[in-house]
């Protein structure tokens, strides 16, 4: 079974890259992968609440995705609420 | 021009992007850095991004502007990095039409989109040391 696990590379930003004193953490992850399991494994290991687990948001490189696709990507962004402006 | 820029932002080189005989209109957005947020006196701003992802988004939103209102020109520079102080420029929204409607229309439009979508993470350093990043609860 683990050869059909998928490791993913989390690239953070912002207040995440400070509570993880890193800018990416590697996630091993069972297909499919989606966004809900990206944001509930990196709530884990970031000992995050689910306050905080409803603000963020899963990119790719190119865009946004949305919650129910699967992640293809082996980096992806995690988004904490944009400042931008 | 669509740009995330650690260098400061030159207006007047936006102005021309979208300046053109056939534009009876220019709508100029200019983001500043505001020296208090509630009661908290701003030391500096810090604008965190990473250039290439958030150009990409940049892009997509720009696109989502021109497919409303085809005809508008745009420039859109952000600024980002480290001791952004008050009053400093930090975002430059240009959008120039034939009339001024579609202009201005444009120019709001990207505005609320940019703050929705555009992945760059503002941390404001205050006077008394404290600091907090902008829709984190911290």
């Amino acid at each position: 079974m683990e050869g059909m696990m998928k490791k993913i590379k989390v690239k953070l930003f912002g207040p995440l890259r400070e509570k993880a004193k890193s800018d990416c953490i590697e996630l091993t992850v069972s297909p499919p992968v989606t966004p809900g399991k990206i944001l509930n494994l990196t709530g884990e290991v970031l000992n995050l609440t689910d306050d905080e687990k409803v603000l963020l948001r899963i990119a790719s490189r190119e865009r946004y995705l949305s919650q129910d696709e699967e992640i293809m990507e082996n980096e992806i962004y995690l988004i904490p609420p944009v400042g931008g402006g | 021009m669509l740009k995330i820029t650690s260098d400061p932002i030159n207006v007047e080189e936006l102005l021309r992007q979208v300046s053109a005989e056939d534009r009876g209109a220019i709508v100029l957005f200019v983001g500043t850095v505001r020296n208090r947020t509630g009661d908290k006196k701003v030391k500096y701003l810090t604008y965190e991004a990473e250039k290439e992802f958030a150009e990409n988004i940049l892009s997509q939103i720009v696109e989502k502007s021109l497919r409303k209102w085809p005809g508008v020109k745009v420039a859109v520079v952000h600024r980002i990095g480290e001791n952004l102080h008050p009053g400093e420029i930090t975002l430059v929204i240009a959008t120039s039409s034939a009339h001024r409607e579609e202009a201005y229309a444009a120019n709001r439009f990207l505005l609320e989109e940019i703050k929705k979508d555009l992945p760059v993470w503002k941390k404001e350093v205050f006077i008394d040391g404290s600091y907090h990043w902008s829709g984190w609860n911290n």
